[in-house]
Formats: structure tokens, C-alpha cells, sequence
């Protein structure tokens, strides 16, 4: 087939519209082979066989115009148009045959032209299937030599795989690209896909057919092949991708194509015979061969190949009907109750043998009108041959064994009897109805319906079954709503109906529910089980009253599946929940304290620094100054009245050395680096977790599954990503501008360490001197100075939570609109609403934290810490499942008080150390232990944070980098500053916490270890622990 | 007039309250939730001549004990669950939105204010008066807020006559 390469390359135009880059440019290969003198004779006598004028005057037109001309589809539509199938046929071949004016084999190409639209017109399938016999007869000794290759395949799925690879790479060799080469190749990688051998000869395949410039053929049909990838979410993604470049028939497009490898219908064999005709010569004769097995269903068309083929193709195709599959070997390895769909999947690669091409028919016209809607444009030939009845559909089955008995109940799978099911419901409409026992049977042992069943059949079952179904019918509702997710007007309809179904039914208890359902329909249990996740609980309005009790329920519901089903992955999901909840409590208290102030700490920094207006004051509060009378006047008309009388303290003179005294105390609460609010805002807000929350759980829902489909969209993906460059640039914005104090470099800053001196900080004075006076004692005066600070930074607090839920959050929007407006498909859409919900939850997550702390303090362990921390580390949709490993016996010693906090703050530097710098393959080892000082109260706790040095990591910067933190001297500046590391911050906590710094580093070979230790409060053993 | 108040800001619902008070609207005829299940719930159980409705809301109520401070999810169209629980129980109500954001995100479609309330009207099926663009630093949206009221109260007077 040499004669295929070095020739001179022309281009088809094209009719129609412009269809985009898929069918820009279409090119064949014409051989070298020039017409002799003999064939030219040949191709007279073919001539003279025409009976129609114009089809006789078109090949004169072409002949002449043979040297100047390039042949086109334009050329070509004419003559398909013609009223005499013997003219097409024989045009074809004059035209497009070895002697022909045009020579097109077809042969020999790489795998882009399996993916290039082809402009050839639609006709009928009889002028179709005349236009292939004429193209075939053309090539007759090359279309022999092919089919008698196909039928050495007959043993493929036997044979071993080096040996079936090899034989493959050799028909590549010969043949070049197609999508039968890369089908089978699909199988066998699919099926042995691990072996090195056949690694290398797939790769020698590969090179052949140029596949790094054209993947799609090999993995398109490797995600129908391969039983270990999900098969309708994949469909439903390639749909979502692929259908709008639909423009005359879905099978121009190679991936719809093989998603209905055989014609459904007489009127489908046109399209299908047009798409195998412009892929290869290959696909030619396997499309003609799956035709002429499907026979029965189309007389017609078979009869015209038989009258028009020429004798040797028709031999050859005898003979490859003779050879005996063994459909059996494609699902041998698969229980019976999943045969039928294995088979189902793996006969894509063999539909040119008779029984595959059958059984695809027989499901494929069933499943593809619902799998492509809107894109089948002609209806699936007539499916009530073989309607089963309801007894059958719902009566126990023994699994497919036989690959030609496909409509026996008998021999039914869970696919095949999905499959009659679904014919079931499009024989009868909209008359159908089930009872209780039936419906249960099947939807037990069913599958994908909602994928597969259509809204209409879903809302008409809905309204037909009885009460005692109808409990079912809503978890099947429900979910298909869900996986389709587009309505969320219906998606509250049925969470209402399966509410009042619960409330009515099962005395509102949802577990209840599900220990009615799992005896008789434990699939359907399980299935409920996954739609209803802990959002969709908490949406149940009806059932659950707060998140906590959606999270129990959720717990309950997993326990009682697990019980039922003796499956210890249940259990061990309830009671990740349960540690989530703990952790959840204890980050609601973190969350609730961002923004803190060390109260002891600055007690004691305001004993240390007394300052001359506090000593005045003091002394003038505790010399008893006088309550004085005041007699309260108004005036009315220019007239002066006595209303009453009220009593004035002296002291009130002195409000203005208060306010001095107040003013100081003010500044250090908020921009003390120890204690301040300043340094709570640096450590625990704009170092620690802005970023990732705000982040985490955004950026990365493009990375979910069911959004797959938006990467094959260039201009969708850079646009994303310019949004989610503009969506940082604001954090950071927020984080080195906004979440600040006011100072000269910033102007944007939201918070003031001045008093406001309104309305607010007077009251505030005034109550706390007249709290002082009532007291007249000088020991609660600091006390009530903090208390003051809190009440004069609260506007602040609540203006910053107002500013970042509102001003901060419509910027958020705005940049989202800015960078995605205009893309308007649904998949975008819906994206687009998901990152906005997640903005909204982030930003109102953050404008929650500005807030006065709670009152108390809450009990917590080195390991609920641990857990938070690592929470707050993997803030996204998707938290890697971190490998940890607890040493010492500290680790469940319950602290409390201040030393929570100082401890959450330590470790959360070592931990976002050794999960940012260390190997995520090696485990992170805390080891904590009680050194020393012990008693009921107060313990001392060493802890060391141990990570792996990734091979890839740059060892010597990490470990400069430790000793620069280290030998730093200027710690005082880390609480607010956003350091490298937060080193500097380890050092100056357990410096505050215990007169020096505790905090060091170890590095041993690949193993570096952090190491800190501090006093710490210990909870009264009676206390509850959270 | 019965009124609802759907808000779950504070200072939000303060101002709000304040507005209705100074309308007419009598204290103990005013009932205010701040969460989509409160709301939910009360919208099926109880009939209003209005519903003052915000759209991003938590899905709990914080402040009742039973929520224990968690809001649960933010839900940032929580409102449309109170216009979808309102349609399923066939009740056409009287309903002013007030949000912080100029456009309202209905069928996963962002929609200006301005054409917001003929749209929920057709699409729930009840009486959206109009759409207030709330802004915690400026007055306007609160002349905008007592015209829509003042309408209310003529079509409740024409309605009584």
C-alpha cells in the first residue's frame, strides 16, 4: 500500500456552513498510480454502464476538467444526488477507484483524519450505500486483502495480548489510522493494559497513527471499552462537550460516533455509512460488514450491496461471515450479573462480528435515543418486537450467559434488564403502572436510570404508584434530578415529597426509612444513602433542625447501612464525621476568637506601664470625690424652667484624663505584638488561613468531575483561570491592604487604633468611670479598661464584617462577571452558580470571624488541634488524606484555658511547615510528651513535628531557611508581620509563654524535626471534654 | 398587615424593622426570621400580606438554641427556597426582596433588580412589588423601601373598600 504515501496532497472543499476547526481542512491522499492506457480503457467501459445523462455528462465535465480541477465533495454531491443507485455506484468508482479519474483509497492516514468532518452531503441510505459499493469495488483487491485480515481477528479476544497487539501494529503498519485499529487497541489496553510488552507495541502504534497529535480516537473508545471507568457520566460529558459542533448528523462527530458504533435505524445507515466511508477504507468495509450482519433488520440495503459489490468483495464477505466468534470471551471474566454490560461496552471494538453487531443493535436503539438526545434526528427502528412483560421484568433472574439470547429474561444481567425496562416504558407510554412489588424488583435490580429514564417517565411513575411505592419513586426522583442538576425548582419539590413521605410514612425519622427500604431493595438504600450528603440533610427542612443534627443523621444513615450490610466503610465514614464534628466545634471556638486579645498578657502589661494620667486619676477616684447635685433646667420661649434635679459626679471633670488613659490603652489592645489584636490578626487571619479559606473550596471546583467537560473549551479555560489570577490578586489585596491597622502606607487599612471619640467611645467612658467610682477600687481599673477596649474596637469589628460580606464580596462577584460573562451553556452556568455559592459561603465565613470572642475558654487535646490544623490546611473540595503518626503520651491530655490557644498557635506552625515543605509520601510524626513539671492543673508538654525531606524538595534552602528563622533576633515583629515560616512566631509565643524560647530544630539525614515545648493549663478531669 | 422579615444581618433587619414600624405596621403582626428553614416552615404554616425577603441566607436560624450558632450552609439564593415553598403551597403573597447586590441570581441567571420582580412573579407565581438594592453606608435604598410599602398599603386599603 505504498502507493498511498508521496503523493500529491489536495484539499475538499466543502459546502454548508463553516463547522469550525473539526472540519476546516480535509485532505486525501491521491497514490501515485496514474491510469494506463488499459485502465483509462476501463474506466470507458464503466462509463458506458451509466443509464442517467447528467451523471454521464458530470464524469465528462470531470474528465475534462480532471487536470485542473481538484476533486471536492462539491464534485462528488451531484452525482450521490442521482435517481439511479447503479450510477452512484459506478460514478463512485470511475470516479473515486484505483483506474479512476480520482484515485481515493483511503489508506495509509494518521489518526486526525479520523476525527476531520467530511462535507459529503446527506442522501438516502440506498444512494449511500450505492455510493460505498462503487468507492469498494473500486479498491476491490484492497478491500479483499482488508476483510480477509478483519477475519484473522476472529480470535482476537483469545488470543494473548502481546500476540493480539502484535498482529494489530502489523495491520497498522499496513492500513495506517483508523477507528477500528483504534478500538481493538482501546480493548486490549483496557483488558492488559499493564503489560511492558504490550506497552511498546502500543507505543509502536502509536507512532504510526500519530497519535500525540490526535488522542481522541484511542480514548475515546477507551472510555467505553474499559469496565473500570464510569460509562454514562462519560457519555454525558462527552454529550455536554461535543454536541453543539453538531451540525447535520452526530456521527461527523468520531466520539458520538462510538457511542452508537452500529446504525439504529435504516435512515441512521446513511449517516453511518458517510462517517466510516471518510475515516478509512477499514472502516468502510467494517461499517459494510456490520450492515450485512444486521440484515434481517434492513433487507433492503443488504440486498443492494449483494446487487451491487462486486463478485470477489462478495466472496470475501462470505467467507468472513463463516468465521465463528467466540462473543463469550469478552465477558467470561465478569460475574453474570455484570456480563451484559461488559459485553455491551467490549463489543464496541468487534461490531463488525455478527453476534456484537447484534446485541449493540438491539440495546443501542433502546439507549441511544436517551443517551444523545436531541441529536438522533430520525426515530430508532421499531422497538416492540421484543417487549418483555411486567412478570419478566420483575422476576429473579439467573445473569447473561448467552450473548445471543439477549431478550430471554431468562438470561438477564442488571443491564439487560435496565434495557427492557426501558423499552417497557416507551412501548406503553404513558399506560403503564407497577405495583408495589414489581417497582421494588426493579429498581433493585436495575441500573443509571437517572441517567437513562426521561423527566416525562419519572413524574408520570411518580403520579401513578401507589402509596406504599411511592417512598421509592422519590429517592428515585430525587436522584435524577440531582445527577442532572439543573432544575433546583424540582430538586426542592421532591426534597419536599421525600420530607412528607419521611414525616407521614416513618414518623419522620430518616433512618427509619432506610431500615424499611434495605431487606427487600438494598440498592436503592445504598442510593439514598449517597444523594442524601450532608447539604442535601440540612435542605431537608421538614426533618432537620440544625447542621449538627443533619451531620448525626447523616451518621445514623451510614451505621445503619453498614450494620445491614456488614461493611466496615460505612462505620469508618460515621465516624470520620464524628471527628469532623469535634473538630468542627473546636474550630466554630477558633473561628469565634480570631480575633482575640490576650487579657492576662496585657493585665500585666498595663501593671508593668504605669503612666502619669493613670496614677492622677487613681489617686483622685480613690480620694472620694463628692457626688454633687446638678439641678436640670430647659428653656422654653426664651423662658427658663426647673425640670428636676439629677445627681453629677466631680469626677466627670476628669473624663479627659481618662480618655488620655483610655487612648493608651486602646493602642496597645490593638496593635500590641504580643498581645493585641494586631498580632491575632496577623497570626491567625492574614497568615494562617485567609488565603487557603478563602481559596481553598473556590479555585478548585473546576477540578470536580462533573465540570470536566468545561476544559475542552480553550476560551473557557483562560478565562477561568484570568478570573482566579484577578480572584487572588483581591485576597492579597485584603490580606496586605484591608485586614490592617491604619498607618501611613495604609490608607486602606479597616481598622483604627485611635478612639472614635463619638457617641460610642462617651458612653463607654462614661460607664466605665462611673463603674470606677461605684467601685472606688484601683485593682479592677485594668479590667475594666479592657473591657472598654472591647466595647470602642466592636463598631470597628462590625463595619469590617459588614465590609468584607458586602463591599469585599460584591468585588468577588464583580471579578467573576468581569472575567466569565458570555459563557452561557448550562455547564457554565451552573459552574459559574457553584463559585458563587462558594464566594458567598467564604466571604460571609470571613465577615463572621470579625466579632468579639466568646466569653470562656474552650477544652481541647493536642490531637483535636492537630485535626483542625490539618482541616484548616486542606480547606478545599477535595482534603488530601494526610498520613500522620502519633507517638508520646500527651497527645489526648486535655488542655484548656489560654494554653489552647498558645498551643494551636505553635503547632499550627510546625504542621503548615511539614506538610508545605515535607514529602507527601512519608507520614508527618507528632510525637508529644510530659516533661518534668506535672500536677492536676498544670503540665509541661513537649511536642516535635517530624516530615521527610521530598527527594525532589531543595534540601540546603530548607535547612538555611530554618537556621535564618532561628538566629533571627527580631521576633517582636513576627506576630504581625507574614514571615516565610512563622519560626519567628513559634519563638516569640513560647518566649511569652515561658521567659525564654522553647522552640528548636533537628535535621537528621532526610528527617527534620520541629521541636517546641510550654506549661500548659490542664481541664478538670470533670470537665466534658467537646 | 402581616408581615414577614427574612434577614438574618442584624443591622439589616434593625433598619428593616424599623421602616415597617414606622409604616404602620403593628409590632406584634411583625414576625422575623433570619434562616431558609425558619422561613421555609413559617411561610407554609402562616399566610402574610407581605414578605420582606433578603436572598442570601443561611440555612438555620443562629440565634435559635436548637441551631447551636451554626447557620449551616450560607446559602447564597437562599430566598428562592421561600418563593419555591410559597409556590408549592399555592400561596400568592406580597413580597418586597431587599438585597445587598445589584442583581439576583434566578435560574442560574444573573438578573438585574429592575427585572427581577416581574420575573420571580411569573416564574413563582406571586406579587413581587419590587426589588430595594439595600446599602448599609447610604440612605436612598430606604425612600425606595417605604414607596413600596406605601404601595401595599393602597392596594391593602383598595382590596378592603
Amino acid at each position: 500500500m505504498g502507493c498511498a504515501r508521496g503523493g500529491r496532497t489536495f484539499t475538499v472543499k466543502k459546502g454548508g456552513r463553516a463547522l469550525g476547526k473539526l472540519r476546516s481542512k480535509q485532505t486525501f491522499n491521491r497514490p501515485n498510480v496514474i491510469p494506463s492506457g488499459k485502465s483509462k480503457i476501463s474506466a470507458f467501459q464503466k462509463f458506458k454502464q451509466l443509464s442517467n445523462t447528467e451523471a454521464r455528462n458530470l464524469i465528462r465535465g470531470l474528465v475534462a476538467k480532471r487536470r485542473s480541477v481538484p476533486v471536492s465533495s462539491e464534485v462528488l454531491n451531484p452525482l450521490r444526488q442521482s435517481e439511479s443507485l447503479k450510477d452512484i455506484a459506478i460514478g463512485s468508482e470511475i470516479i473515486l477507484g484505483r483506474e479512476g479519474l480520482f484515485p481515493f483509497p483511503n489508506i495509509g492516514g494518521n489518526n486526525d483524519k479520523l476525527l476531520k468532518q467530511h462535507g459529503l452531503n446527506s442522501v438516502s441510505s440506498e444512494s449511500e450505500a450505492a455510493f460505498v459499493a462503487g468507492h469498494l469495488n473500486g479498491w476491490s483487491e484492497e478491500v479483499r486483502a482488508i476483510t480477509a485480515a478483519l477475519g484473522e481477528f476472529v480470535r482476537f479476544p483469545t488470543t494473548s495480548a502481546v500476540d493480539a497487539m502484535t498482529a494489530l501494529a502489523t495491520f497498522t503498519d499496513r492500513y495506517g489510522a483508523s477507528s477500528y485499529v483504534a478500538r481493538k487497541c482501546a480493548y486490549v489496553m483496557a483488558q492488559h493494559g499493564k503489560t511492558t510488552e504490550t506497552q511498546d507495541l502500543f507505543q509502536r502504534i502509536a507512532n504510526r497513527v500519530d497519535q500525540s497529535k490526535a488522542k481522541t480516537p484511542y480514548f475515546a473508545a477507551l472510555e467505553l471499552i474499559d469496565t473500570d471507568l464510569p460509562y454514562f457520566s462519560s457519555v454525558s460529558t462527552r454529550l455536554q462537550v461535543f454536541s453543539k459542533h453538531v451540525r447535520n448528523d452526530f456521527r461527523q462527530i468520531l466520539t458520538l460516533h462510538d457511542v452508537v458504533p452500529v446504525s439504529i435505524s435504516v435512515q441512521d445507515i446513511a449517516a453511518f455509512l458517510r462517517k466510516s466511508h471518510s475515516c478509512s477504507l477499514v472502516d468502510e468495509v467494517a461499517a459494510v460488514l456490520c450492515i450485512l450482519n444486521l440484515r434481517e433488520n434492513w433487507e433492503p440495503i443488504a440486498a443492494l450491496f449483494e446487487m451491487l459489490l462486486d463478485s470477489g468483495i462478495k466472496s470475501a464477505f462470505s467467507d468472513f461471515s463463516e468465521k465463528k466468534f467466540d462473543a463469550t470471551a469478552l465477558y467470561s471474566d465478569v460475574s453474570s450479573d455484570e456480563a451484559d454490560f461488559a459485553f455491551y461496552r467490549r463489543a464496541l471494538a468487534f461490531i463488525e462480528f455478527a453476534p456484537c453487531s447484534k446485541y449493540r443493535l438491539f440495546v443501542d436503539r433502546t439507549l441511544a435515543p436517551r443517551l444523545l438526545p436531541n441529536l438522533i434526528g430520525f426515530p430508532p427502528a421499531d422497538v416492540s418486537d421484543s417487549i418483555v412483560s411486567k412478570s419478566d421484568l420483575s422476576r429473579e433472574f439467573e445473569g447473561f450467559h448467552d450473548p445471543n439470547d439477549y431478550d430471554s429474561a431468562a438470561n438477564f444481567g442488571v443491564f439487560l434488564r435496565t434495557v427492557q425496562f426501558l423499552k417497557y416504558l416507551n412501548h406503553h407510554k404513558t399506560t403503564f403502572s407497577f405495583s408495589s412489588f414489581e417497582i421494588r424488583t426493579i429498581f433493585e435490580n436495575t441500573t443509571s436510570l437517572d441517567n437513562l429514564m426521561t423527566v416525562q417517565e419519572i413524574e408520570y411513575l411518580y403520579a401513578r404508584v401507589d402509596d406504599d411505592v411511592r417512598p421509592l419513586m422519590t429517592v428515585l426522583a430525587l436522584a435524577l434530578y440531582k445527577v442532572r442538576n439543573r432544575d433546583g425548582d424540582v430538586d426542592f419539590k421532591f426534597r419536599a415529597a421525600l420530607s412528607a413521605t419521611i414525616v407521614s410514612q416513618f414518623d419522620s425519622r430518616i433512618e427509619a426509612f432506610l431500615e424499611w427500604l434495605l431487606p427487600e431493595t438494598p440498592q436503592v438504600a445504598v442510593y439514598l444513602l449517597h444523594i442524601l450528603d450532608r447539604q442535601t440533610l440540612q435542605k431537608l427542612y421538614w426533618l432537620i433542625k440544625s447542621a449538627d443534627e443533619a451531620d448525626a443523621a447523616r451518621q445514623a444513615l451510614l451505621r445503619v447501612v453498614g450494620k445491614s450490610r456488614n461493611e466496615i466503610q460505612y462505620f469508618v465514614e460515621a465516624d470520620s464525621i464524628e471527628a469532623q464534628r469535634q473538630v468542627a466545634k473546636l474550630r466554630k471556638y477558633f473561628d469565634d476568637s480570631r480575633i482575640y486579645v490576650d487579657g492576662i498578657a496585657m493585665t500585666k502589661w498595663l501593671i508593668a506601664n504605669p503612666n502619669a494620667y493613670v496614677q492622677q486619676y487613681m489617686q483622685i477616684v480613690e480620694h472620694n470625690i463628692d457626688v454633687v447635685a446638678a439641678r436640670l433646667m430647659s428653656m422654653e420661649h426664651g423662658i427658663l424652667f426647673f425640670t428636676g434635679s439629677s445627681e453629677v459626679s466631680a469626677l466627670t471633670a476628669f473624663d479627659y484624663i481618662l480618655e488620655e488613659i483610655a487612648q493608651i490603652a486602646f493602642k496597645e489592645f490593638c496593635t500590641s505584638r504580643e498581645f493585641g489584636i494586631e498580632s491575632y490578626l496577623g497570626r491567625r487571619i492574614r497568615h494562617n488561613t485567609l488565603t487557603g479559606m478563602l481559596r481553598g473550596g473556590v479555585e478548585d471546583i473546576f477540578e470536580l468531575p462533573k465540570y470536566h467537560a468545561l476544559r475542552f473549551s480553550s476560551a473557557f479555560v483562560a478565562a477561568n483561570g484570568q478570573w482566579i489570577k484577578s480572584y487572588r490578586a483581591l485576597i492579597e489585596v485584603m490580606r496586605k491592604e484591608v485586614l490592617q491597622f491604619r498607618g501611613e502606607s495604609q490608607s486602606k487599612a479597616l481598622f483604627s487604633s485611635d478612639l472614635r471619640k463619638d457617641e460610642n467611645t462617651k458612653i463607654a467612658i462614661a460607664t466605665l468611670r462611673n463603674v470606677l467610682l461605684a467601685a472606688r477600687n484601683s485593682e479592677i481599673f485594668n479590667e475594666l479598661l479592657i473591657r472598654f477596649c472591647w466595647q470602642e474596637i466592636n463598631p470597628q469589628l462590625i463595619s469590617a464584617a459588614k465590609f468584607i460580606t458586602v463591599d469585599l464580596m460584591r468585588d468577588a462577584y464583580d471579578l467573576l462577571d468581569t472575567h466569565l460573562h458570555g459563557f452561557d451553556e448550562d455547564l457554565q452556568r451552573e459552574y459559574l452558580l457553584e463559585v458563587r455559592e462558594a464566594v458567598h459561603e467564604r466571604f460571609t465565613r470571613l465577615g463572621s470571624w470579625f466579632r468579639q470572642p466568646d466569653d470562656g475558654f474552650v477544652s481541647a487535646s493536642i490531637r483535636q488541634l492537630v485535626g483542625l490544623i490539618t482541616v484548616e490546611a486542606d480547606d478545599g473540595l477535595q482534603p488530601r488524606n494526610r498520613d500522620l503518626e502519633w507517638c508520646g503520651d500527651a497527645s489526648d491530655l486535655m488542655l484548656d484555658g489560654l494554653s489552647v490557644h498558645r498551643m494551636y498557635d505553635c503547632l499550627f506552625v510546625l504542621l503548615t511547615n511539614a506538610f508545605r515543605y515535607g514529602s507527601e509520601d512519608a507520614p508527618v510524626i507528632i510525637d508529644s510528651v510530659q516533661i518534668g513539671l506535672s500536677s492536676e492543673t498544670l503540665a509541661r508538654v513537649q511536642v516535635s513535628v517530624t516530615s521527610t525531606f521530598s527527594p525532589t524538595s531543595d534540601r540546603s534552602n530548607h535547612i538555611r531557611r530554618l537556621e535564618d528563622s532561628f538566629s533571627n533576633k527580631d521576633v517582636g515583629n513576627a506576630m504581625v508581620l507574614e514571615g516565610y515560616t512563622g519560626i519567628r512566631k513559634l519563638r516569640y509565643i513560647s518566649q511569652n509563654s515561658e521567659s525564654r524560647s522553647t522552640a528548636s530544630f533537628t535535621v537528621d539525614g532526610d528527617k527534620c524535626t520541629l521541636i517546641f515545648w510550654l506549661t500548659v493549663e490542664l481541664a478538670s478531669v470533670e470537665e466534658a471534654p467537646l | 398587615m402581616k408581615v414577614l422579615l427574612i434577614e438574618d444581618e442584624q443591622h439589616k433587619a434593625i433598619d428593616l424593622k424599623a421602616r415597617l414600624l414606622e409604616a404602620g405596621v403593628d409590632i406584634d403582626s411583625l414576625i422575623m426570621v433570619s434562616g431558609v428553614r425558619q422561613a421555609v416552615l413559617e411561610v407554609i404554616q402562616t399566610s402574610f400580606d407581605l414578605i420582606v425577603l433578603d436572598m442570601a441566607l443561611p440555612t438555620f436560624s443562629k440565634e435559635l438554641v436548637e441551631s447551636r450558632g451554626s447557620g449551616g450552609i450560607a446559602q447564597a439564593v437562599g430566598g428562592v427556597e421561600v418563593l419555591r415553598a410559597l409556590e408549592m403551597r399555592g400561596a400568592s403573597t406580597n413580597i418586597i426582596i431587599v438585597t445587598q447586590y445589584p442583581e439576583i441570581v434566578v435560574d442560574s441567571t444573573r438578573v438585574k433588580l429592575h427585572q427581577a420582580s416581574k420575573l420571580i412573579s411569573r416564574k413563582y407565581r406571586q406579587n413581587v412589588i419590587g426589588a430595594v438594592l439595600y446599602s448599609y453606608n447610604t440612605p436612598e435604598w430606604g425612600v425606595n423601601f417605604d414607596n413600596l410599602i406605601r404601595r401595599i398599603g393602597n392596594q391593602t386599603m383598595r382590596v378592603k373598600k
